[in-house]
C-alpha cells in the first residue's frame, strides 16, 4: 500500500479540522458575567500581603520597565515601617517584553503558583487586554495598572484602577488649554507615534477638538523605536498649524523639540502625560521651555515641592535603586501606582477581614482616596463608574528642569 | 554536467527511501516511511493530548507559546532550509495569519477554523506573489526584498486602520472551547487552544514529511544546492519557488491565528521586524533543513528569552540571549537537531558521516545538506 502524501496530509487537516469546528468564537471579553470567585479568594490573606506584577523589564520598551524601581522602593519603605496591620508586603515582578502573550504566562504564575492577593501597575494596554479576563476569572484586582486606554474606564473588567489618567482625560485638559490660551480657531498639527498610546490619544483629541470646535491637521506620524528628529514631518505641520500636540514615545520628545528648533519654527507646544517630566524633556535643553502637558503627579525636584513630607518619603525611599532620569519620571510613576495600591489595601483593611475577594470587590467603591505625590487637591475615586478614577489632572507647564502647575481641570 | 545534477538529487531528502533505484526495496521502504510517519503523528497528538493533564497554568501557555512559534518556524525552515530562500520577512505572514482571522470572527462572525484556513490561502497568495520577484534575487538581495515585506506590514496594518483598529490593535479574539470539551474560563480556554495547535503542529510536521519525501521536496533541495544545475534537469524554478514561498505563508498564517486565538490581543507591533529575524535566528539555532530542528527552533524563541529574564534583569536579560545564541552558535554550528544526531550516534558507536556536511557548509546560498 503506497499513501498519496499530499492525501495523507489533506485527510489529517480535514480531520483536525473536524474535530475543531465545534469552537464557538466570540468576541470581546464579557468579564461582567464571570462565575463566582474561587474558594481560595474568601480565605483571609496569612501573615503576608503577595503582591505581583508584569512589566517590560527588558527588550524595546524596558525604559517603561523602570516602574519597577519605583514599586519595589515603596515596597521596601512599607515593609520597613512594619508593613499593613503587621502583614509584610510581597511582591514578585516579571519580566514580560511587552509582549502579551508572554504576560498572560506571567499572569498565571503570578496567580496559580506564587497565589498573589493583587496585581499591582500591570504595565502596557496591550498586556492588561490580555491579562484582563484571567485576572477577573480568578478574582484577583488589577490595582492602579498603567494604561490610559478608555477601553478600561468603560466598566469593562471588574476590579480593576487604572493608574494612567484615562485618554479622553488628558485631551480634554490639553483642549480646554489651547482654547483658554490660543482661541477657539487654533489649528493643531498633531504629530503621533504608530503604536497603541499614540493611536489612542490621537482619537481621543479628535474627539475633543471637534467637540471645542478646534481643527486639527492630518496626522504626522513616527515609528514607535524611531528616535531620529521627525524633520520632515515638523516641516508638513510648520506652515499651517498653529499649535503643535506631541503624541509621542517619551525618548522621542527630545529630538522632536530639535526638528521643531531647527526648522525656525517656533510653536506653542504640547505633549501627552509620557513627556511630562523633567528628566524626559531636560536632553531637549531651552526647546522644551514652555512646553505644556498634563500630570497629576507632582515633581519631586522642584524647591517648591521640597517640604511635603510624601515628596521627602519618595526621595528617600528612592535613593540609589533608580537612574536619576527615572526618579523624576517611570520609576515615580511605579512609586504612585504603588502607592495608590497600598492606600487601597489600608483602607479594606480598616474595614474588616482583608481577603481577595474583598479586594476584588471593594475596587468599585473607592472614593476620596488619598495618593501621595499627587498635586493638591487630586484625590482616587471609581464610584463615579466610568470615568478616570482621578478626580482631577493639571495642565503643567515644563522651564528650566522642573515643571509647575498652570490650572486643573476636573474630571466629571 | 548532468552527474552532479543526479548525485545532488539523489542525496536530497529523505535520502534512501526515495531514491529511484531500487524498485520494490525502494517502495517497500517508502511504505516503511509512511507507516513510521504516522506511528509519529499518532504519538504527537496523544502527547499533545496529555500534555494539559500533565502541566498547567504558566508553563502551558509558553508550550503553546513554543508550539505556535514551531509552526511558524517550521514553514520559514522549508523556504531557508531546504529550498535555500532566505526570508526576514516571516513575521509579516504571521500578521496575515492573526489579522484577517481576528477581522473575520470579530468583524464578520465567522467560525474560527474556517476564519484560519482563509487566513492560510490568502498568506499563501501572498507568497506566491513575493517568490516573483524573488526569481530574479539571491542571497543579500532576497534578503533585502523579504526585509521589504517584513517592514512593510505593520505600516499596511496602521493604514488599514478602519479593518484593523490600526495601532490600538485588535482586541477579544479568543477561541472558546466547544461545549462538548466541558473546558469552561481562561485556562479551559487556553487547553484547548493548546490541541488545536498541537494538533496543527503534528499536521504541519506530517506535511512537511511527505512533502519533502516527495518529488517537490527533492526539487526543493535541488534549487538550494544548485539553481542552474536544477533547471537544466527539468525541474520547474519558479513554479516551485513559488510553491516554497507559498506553503512557508501559510505555515506563518496559521501560527499567526493561533497567536490571536491564544492571546486575544493583536497589535501590529507584533509581527514587526525583530520578530522576523528571532524566527530565522531560531531556524538557524534549532536546526536547518529539519522537522525536528523546527520543534527545537520554536523551543528556543520561547523558553531562552523566558529563562533569560529570569536568569538576569532588566536589560541584562537582552545580553544573556544573545549569548545563549552564540553558544548555540559554536557549540551546535549545525543546530541543536544536529548537535543530539551527533550524540545520539556517538552514543550507538557509530562514525557520523563527515561528508554531508563538509559538502555543504551552512551559508545562505546552501544552508545544510542534511535533513531529518
Amino acid at each position: 500500500m503506497k499513501l498519496r502524501p499530499l492525501g495523507l496530509c489533506a485527510a489529517t487537516f480535514l480531520v483536525a479540522s473536524t474535530l475543531t469546528a465545534c469552537g464557538s468564537p466570540q468576541g470581546g471579553s464579557d468579564s461582567d458575567s464571570s462565575a463566582a470567585c474561587p474558594a481560595d479568594a474568601s480565605k483571609t490573606v496569612g501573615d503576608t500581603i503577595k503582591l505581583g506584577s508584569t512589566m517590560p523589564l527588558s527588550g524595546q520598551l524596558a525604559s517603561v520597565g523602570q516602574n519597577r524601581a519605583g514599586v519595589e522602593a515603596l515596597v521596601d519603605s512599607v515593609n520597613a515601617d512594619g508593613g499593613i496591620d503587621g502583614k509584610k508586603l510581597e511582591l514578585t515582578v516579571l519580566d514580560d517584553k511587552g509582549d502579551p502573550a508572554r504576560a498572560v504566562s506571567n499572569v498565571q504564575r503570578l496567580i496559580s503558583k506564587e497565589g498573589v492577593d493583587a496585581l499591582v501597575a500591570v504595565t502596557t494596554t496591550p498586556v492588561n487586554l490580555a491579562i484582563a479576563e484571567f485576572a477577573v476569572e480568578q478574582c484577583v484586582p488589577n490595582l492602579f495598572a498603567l494604561t490610559g486606554d478608555e477601553r478600561f474606564t468603560a466598566g469593562q473588567f471588574k476590579g480593576m484602577i487604572p493608574a494612567s489618567n484615562p485618554y479622553d482625560t488628558q485631551a480634554k485638559a490639553l483642549i480646554e488649554d489651547i482654547v483658554d490660551e490660543h482661541g477657539d480657531d487654533t489649528k493643531i498639527g498633531l504629530l503621533q507615534a504608530e503604536n497603541d498610546s499614540g493611536a489612542g490619544l490621537g482619537d481621543s483629541l479628535k474627539r475633543a477638538a471637534g467637540e471645542a470646535g478646534l481643527t486639527i491637521l492630518p496626522a504626522q506620524t513616527v515609528a514607535p523605536t524611531d528616535s531620529a528628529p521627525p524633520t520632515s514631518q515638523v516641516s508638513a505641520l510648520k506652515d499651517e498649524a498653529d499649535v503643535l500636540v506631541m503624541l509621542v514615545s517619551p525618548f522621542q520628545c527630545p529630538p522632536a523639540l530639535q526638528a521643531v528648533g531647527r526648522s525656525g519654527w517656533q510653536p506653542p507646544v504640547y505633549t501627552s502625560d509620557f513627556c511630562a517630566y523633567p528628566g524626559i524633556l531636560e536632553p531637549a535643553g531651552d526647546l522644551a521651555n514652555g512646553v505644556r502637558s498634563v500630570n497629576w503627579i507632582v515633581d519631586p525636584t522642584d524647591a517648591a515641592n521640597q517640604g511635603r513630607d510624601d515628596v521627602k518619603a519618595y526621595l528617600s525611599a528612592i535613593k540609589g535603586k533608580a537612574p536619576e532620569v527615572a526618579v523624576t519620571s517611570f520609576a515615580e510613576t511605579g512609586y504612585v501606582s504603588a502607592a495608590g495600591a497600598i492606600a487601597y489595601i489600608k483602607s479594606i483593611a480598616e474595614q474588616g477581614d482583608l481577603t481577595r475577594q474583598a479586594l476584588f470587590d471593594g475596587v468599585e467603591s473607592v472614593d476620596g482616596l488619598d495618593v501621595p505625590l499627587l498635586f493638591d487637591g487630586i484625590t482616587v475615586r471609581t464610584s463615579k463608574g466610568k470615568v478616570s478614577p482621578w478626580s482631577a489632572v493639571n495642565v503643567i507647564e515644563y522651564r528650566d528642569g522642573t515643571y509647575s502647575s498652570v490650572r486643573q481641570v476636573a474630571v466629571d | 554536467m548532468s552527474e552532479p545534477i543526479v548525485t545532488d538529487i539523489a542525496t536530497a531528502p529523505p535520502r534512501k527511501e526515495t531514491t529511484p533505484s531500487g524498485g520494490d526495496r525502494a517502495r517497500r521502504l517508502g511504505d516503511r516511511g509512511v507507516v513510521r510517519a504516522l506511528i509519529f503523528s499518532a504519538i504527537g497528538l496523544v502527547v499533545v493530548y496529555f500534555i494539559p493533564f500533565v502541566v498547567g497554568g504558566s508553563m502551558l501557555a509558553l508550550l503553546l507559546n513554543a508550539v505556535v512559534a514551531s509552526i511558524a518556524v517550521l514553514g520559514l525552515n522549508l523556504l531557508f532550509g531546504y529550498c535555500g530562500q532566505i526570508s526576514i520577512g516571516q513575521a509579516a505572514f504571521l500578521g496575515i495569519g492573526a489579522y484577517v482571522s481576528a477581522i473575520l470572527v470579530v468583524d464578520a462572525g465567522w467560525s474560527y477554523p474556517l476564519a484560519t484556513l482563509v487566513s492560510m490561502v490568502a498568506a499563501f497568495v501572498v507568497g506566491v506573489v513575493v517568490s516573483i520577484p524573488a526569481l530574479r534575487l539571491k542571497g543579500l538581495y532576497l534578503a533585502l526584498l523579504t526585509l521589504a515585506v517584513g517592514v512593510v506590514f505593520p505600516s499596511v496594518v496602521r493604514r488599514l486602520e478602519h479593518f484593523t483598529q490600526g495601532d490600538r490593535g485588535m482586541f477579544g479574539v479568543q477561541w472558546r472551547a466547544p461545549s462538548w470539551t466541558g473546558l469552561v474560563g481562561f485556562e479551559g480556554q487556553l487547553i484547548w487552544v493548546f490541541w488545536v495547535a498541537g494538533a496543527c503542529l503534528v499536521a504541519a510536521c506530517l506535511l512537511m514529511h511527505n512533502l519533502m519525501s516527495s518529488r517537490v521536496g527533492r526539487s526543493l533541495v535541488a534549487i538550494r544546492d544548485n539553481e542552474v544545475a536544477a533547471a537544466s534537469a527539468g525541474i520547474p524554478i519558479a513554479r516551485t519557488k513559488a510553491l516554497a514561498f507559498g506553503v512557508a505563508g501559510a505555515l506563518g498564517a496559521l501560527a499567526g491565528g493561533l497567536t490571536a486565538a491564544s492571546v486575544g490581543v493583536i497589535m501590529p507591533m507584533q509581527f514587526g521586524l525583530l520578530q522576523s529575524i528571532e524566527l530565522l535566528v531560531a531556524v538557524v539555532v534549532g536546526g536547518v533543513a529539519s522537522i525536528r530542528g523546527s520543534l527545537f527552533g520554536g523551543a528556543f524563541y520561547v523558553f531562552v528569552p523566558y529563562y533569560a529574564s529570569e536568569l538576569a534583569s532588566g536589560e541584562l536579560a537582552g545580553a544573556v540571549f544573545a549569548l545563549a545564541i552564540l553558544v548555540a552558535i559554536f557549540v551546535a554550528p549545525r543546530g541543536i537537531d544536529g548537535l543530539l544526531v551527533d550524540g545520539w550516534r556517538r552514543l550507538r558507536g557509530r562514525s557520523y558521516d563527515r561528508s554531508v556536511t563538509t559538502n555543504a557548509p551552512p551559508s545562505s546560498e546552501n544552508p545544510s545538506k542534511g535533513t531529518s
